[in-house]
């Protein structure tokens, strides 16, 4: 009974593949290459349509896309691990609340700033799309960063969506200038990437290419 | 103890939360903001949700939740006696669900944002329309995507309505270009009048004005 975890350096997959290594379940690694296209390719799209990556086949063989609700099953499938806090509990709605606020803000925006001809129809658009998605990371950035706050973890101790958000913090377009205006941010990348068990995945991610 | 207390206006992300609320039976305080009035730019909104966005929800206890998906879940998850979500270790069910609340709250959410308010979206005030059209046409391709589910329907898990059900019925009745939209894709009216015709939400939907 295994996960199939189809990944690719710098990309959202780093959460699950991180939470698969942190809870010990067994599961194989294919590392998609979108450079030659194979997220393009029929077999990949059969699994995902959206051609995006992630994708995670549970040992049932459901397929799941969307890297955050991956995270979301893997930490609630294997409670003992305490990666998530119980359901119904305050600390439960506050990292759904931050992890939805990454989804749909930090990860959206994101690929707004990466690929801002796919959101206009108008070839001259891009630019004029890409400067307001620069604009908007940086006040989501702000936003997070002061829920963050004075505390390493957003919870105070380590969960789920911290893994989630420290590699969105990584591959920002200039995570130094990122830091040093918001030292909790920089405060998470380090300790994520210093977790024992997930040192050498982060480092195979190609996460420190900017930091 | 208090009552849950939703800051929400018509339209808004704000519906699924209160129809967990309402299906649990559980009373809730209504705020209802006025963007035109810009209650929602004041600095006792902004202390609450600092994106300015609504809707906002503050539990019993005084937590803050923003992000509709985000409350819409943690209700359902929080009163169980809604009946809104299957059990942990209903593993395939509540992955599906999960996978396709971030789809909603990712994509389609995120589409329909381009469409309305376009001019947020570019610094070229020529881009605005550009933009718009790339919202809409990443809309339908989405809801291409959600089809399959709604099959055969009413809801993602057939008669069972979840939270996720809700959730997907609002993006239904904001979908541009109705009701063109809906004689194309017969399985997004259904889920509208499943949703909007259950008794206990009916009340709701009509509260936030979505038109059926």
């Amino acid at each position: 009974m295994t996960y199939t975890l189809y990944w690719r350096e710098r990309s959202g997959s780093f959460a699950p593949h991180a939470l698969l290594i942190e809870l010990g379940l067994p599961f194989e690694a294919i590392r998609v290459d979108s450079k030659a296209g194979d997220n393009r390719k029929p077999t990949y799209l059969a699994l995902n349509p959206t051609g995006r990556i992630p994708t995670l086949i549970l040992p049932d063989g459901l397929v799941m896309t969307e890297s955050a609700a991956m995270t979301l099953h893997l930490a609630e499938s294997h409670p003992a691990a305490g990666l998530l806090p119980p359901a119904g509990s305050p600390e439960r709605a506050t990292l759904l609340r931050w992890l939805f606020f990454s989804v749909a803000s930090l990860y959206e925006t994101d690929l707004r700033c990466s690929y801002a001809d796919r959101y206009t129809t108008d070839p001259q658009g891009a630019a004029g799309v890409k400067q307001a998605g620069i604009r908007d990371i940086d006040r989501d950035w702000a936003i997070i960063a002061e829920a963050y706050g004075e505390r390493t973890y957003l919870l105070g101790s380590f969960s789920a969506l911290d893994l989630y958000v420290a590699p969105q913090a990584a591959w920002h377009y200039a995570p130094r200038q990122l830091f040093a205006r918001h030292p909790a941010l920089g405060r998470l990348v380090e300790a994520v990437r210093h977790r024992p068990a997930i040192a050498e995945l982060w480092k195979s991610y190609n996460f420190d290419r900017d930091l | 103890m208090a009552n849950h207390r939703l800051y929400w206006t018509k339209t808004s992300g704000g519906f699924p939360a209160a129809a967990v609320l309402t299906l649990a039976g559980v009373p809730w305080d209504s705020v209802e903001v006025d963007l035109e009035a810009g209650e929602n730019r004041r600095p006792d909104y902004l202390a609450l949700n600092p994106t300015g966005q609504v809707p906002t929800l503050v539990l019993p206890d005084g937590t803050v939740m923003t992000e509709s998906a985000a409350m819409a879940w943690h209700l359902a998850e929080r009163l169980p006696k809604a009946g809104l979500l299957p059990p942990v270790g209903a593993e395939g069910e509540r992955a599906t669900l999960l996978r396709w609340m971030v789809f909603g709250a990712a994509a389609l959410y995120e589409a329909e944002l381009r469409y309305y308010y376009p001019d947020r979206y570019t610094t070229d005030p020529a881009g605005i329309e550009g933009v718009k059209q790339a919202g809409v046409a990443a809309f339908d391709r989405h809801w291409d995507l959600v089809e399959p589910l709604l099959s055969p329907g009413p809801f993602v898990l057939g008669q069972r309505l979840t939270v996720l059900d809700l959730y997907l019925a609002m993006f239904a009745a904001w979908h541009p270009g109705k009701p063109a939209v809906y004689a194309r894709r017969p399985a997004l009216r259904r889920l509208i009048d499943a949703v909007a015709g259950e008794p206990r939400v009916a009340p709701v939907w009509t509260l936030f004005a979505f038109e059926s």
